[in-house]
């Protein structure tokens, strides 16, 4: 039973454009005030289902709901959300500061102090049009609007793209002591998975269009093991387990295998001259994302 | 069992309000709305001032009179109108997305977007309107130069200058902007079935004018038409443009 209130709920979500399924039939619930990862592959369908959940674009089937409602056309939902999306086009002749003019307009909890901080943080130049700053300024727009706007749910869209190694740890680091602040609803879709993997409490992964794995970020950590050692070894080891990925190198080879190994495994492990390590965040979405056969519904990799 | 919150819980900005806000973000880059058109006016009006000048000493005086009322066929006056198709385009085309990130509803968008045209219609129209009323007191003091006073412009009274400047502005940002929000609903396809569309009418109206022997009466009856009973007539198509946009907008999604 969930009592837990959601703030995001997504029933057989479908979209379809043309020939083309970008979404299938997805479904999930996010509860209030976390910090969520979407991840997955290019044309996932990450931005599509983004921008269903802020009445953007249309379901073919299923529904989004935001707050318990509809998003699109709905004001009252949309005015407490901010999609920052990095395919944002501004438009000609607008400045960086004439955004930061217009954004209090629409975010009731816009926080111009804070806003101001962000600026001299990304050292973001205020007076040169929007259009002729460079992918990393853009960006760095972007994630001030994002965080300043402090919408009761704000959606980042790759707000990372072209933000120097030294910028990204800014908007992680103030994200992450904003939102301790001012908890608040974060969906954050990225490709650098291990860069944010700290920040995330769950995680949805999609994958040409279905929804992969939705759980909580603490029970997937730890939730896999690579395994190495001579390949006979290993596949004995890994017979009777759900094998993610395996690669080969001459007569060695290293399966990732879901679920956590007991102190059991371990020994076995251990007297069959097998090594174990933990697998990253990334390498556990790479693995799960370039199986060769199609998931057939939402994973279920990870047990205790 | 789960409990769905029905109320989002922070502040909110009152409807009416995010559609004022719409209109400020249309405006904040004034140049787009202001200033270009007026840059435009300003040097059309030194052109036509250069113009009347070389008319003034290059023409002999028995004809000079003659060939400065010749510019009283000058569209000049009207010279900024074209670049506000340029305007009811971007509108859509610029600002629509860019409104759409800000987590504006359509409606708000839409809304918001009229009246922005309808009180930048109303400022030009009286700015214009002014100066057509300076440079009609210029020649009744003997003066003769017309670039505002051009076209039917001399023939009305302040009002009905008034109305026809706004109402072509009008009809410029409906048609234009109709003509965004079907590409951005349809892209190519829709522009391909909406250029056919409107020559299928032309076509039509033509057609049915010649065919039926209605046409000499048609024109009688357009030509009946008072400036201001005309301009005002214009409003019709305008909002029927206007509809279309709107038609077009409310189920657009957003691309790129």
């Amino acid at each position: 039973m969930n009592t837990q209130t959601p703030v995001i709920q997504v029933d057989g979500l479908s979209r379809t454009y043309r020939d083309v399924a970008a979404l299938k039939d997805v479904s999930f619930t996010l509860e209030p005030n976390i910090i969520c990862g979407l991840l997955g592959r290019n044309g996932a369908g990450k931005t599509t289902l983004m921008r269903m959940l802020t009445g953007q674009d249309f379901p073919s089937a299923g529904s989004a709901r935001v707050f318990g409602q509809d998003p699109v056309e709905n004001s009252a939902v949309l005015q407490q959300m901010c999609f920052i999306s990095e395919s944002t086009r501004y438009p000609e002749g607008f400045q960086a500061r004439h955004v930061l003019t217009g954004a209090p307009w629409f975010y009731a909890n816009w926080d111009a102090a804070f806003a101001d901080e962000l600026v001299g943080k990304f050292r973001l130049p205020l007076k040169r049009e929007v259009r002729k700053l460079s992918r990393g300024q853009q960006s760095a727009l972007g994630v001030i609007v994002g965080l300043a706007g402090r919408a009761p749910v704000t959606i980042f869209d790759e707000p990372y793209l072209g933000l120097d190694a030294v910028a990204r740890h800014t908007f992680y680091d103030t994200l992450l002591a904003d939102y301790a602040e001012q908890p608040r609803t974060i969906l954050l879709s990225t490709h650098l998975i291990d860069e944010v993997s700290n920040l995330l409490e769950h995680v949805l992964v999609l994958d040409e269009g279905r929804l992969l794995l939705d759980q909580s970020a603490d029970s997937l950590r730890g939730s896999a093991s690579a395994v190495a050692g001579r390949a006979g070894d290993v596949d004995s080891f890994a017979e009777g387990r759900q094998v993610l990925h395996r690669d080969t190198l001459g007569g060695l080879a290293t399966v990732t295998i879901s679920g956590r190994l007991t102190s059991a495994d371990r020994v076995a492990a251990a007297a069959a001259n097998l090594e174990i390590a933990p697998v990253s965040f990334q390498q556990l979405i790479v693995d799960l994302t370039t199986q060769s056969t199609p998931q057939p519904s939402l994973a279920s990799v990870v047990y205790e | 069992m789960t409990a769905i919150s029905i109320a989002p819980a922070a502040t909110r900005i009152p409807s009416r309000h995010r559609i004022t806000k719409v209109m400020r973000l249309q405006m904040v880059n004034r140049l787009t709305y202001l200033g270009i058109p007026w840059i435009i006016t300003g040097v059309a009006l030194v052109i036509s001032i250069v113009v009347a000048v070389l008319i003034s000493v290059s023409v002999p005086e028995p004809g000079r009179q003659a060939a400065l009322e010749g510019m009283a066929y000058s569209w000049a006056g009207l010279s900024p109108f074209w670049y506000l198709a340029v305007v009811g385009v971007q509108a859509v085309s610029a600002i629509f997305p860019f409104a759409l990130g800000f987590s504006i509803t359509r409606r708000e968008y839409a809304l918001g977007t009229l009246v922005t045209f309808v009180v930048i219609a109303a400022f030009n129209a009286t700015g214009w309107a002014i100066l057509t009323e300076i440079e009609r007191a210029i020649n009744a003091a003997g003066l003769t130069f017309h670039h505002f006073t051009a076209l039917w412009f001399s023939e009305v009274g302040a009002g009905s200058v008034w109305l026809s400047l706004f109402t072509l502005q009008i009809v410029i940002f409906a048609v234009a902007s109709a003509f965004a929000a079907v590409y951005a609903r349809w892209r190519a396809m829709g522009m391909l079935v909406l250029w056919t569309a409107v020559a299928l009418v032309v076509l039509g109206l033509i057609a049915f004018a010649l065919l039926t022997g209605s046409a000499v009466p048609i024109i009688d009856w357009l030509m009946g038409f008072t400036i201001t009973g005309f301009f005002a007539a214009l409003l019709i198509p305008a909002t029927l443009a206007f509809a279309l946009g709107w038609a077009a907008l409310h189920r657009a999604p957003l691309r790129g």
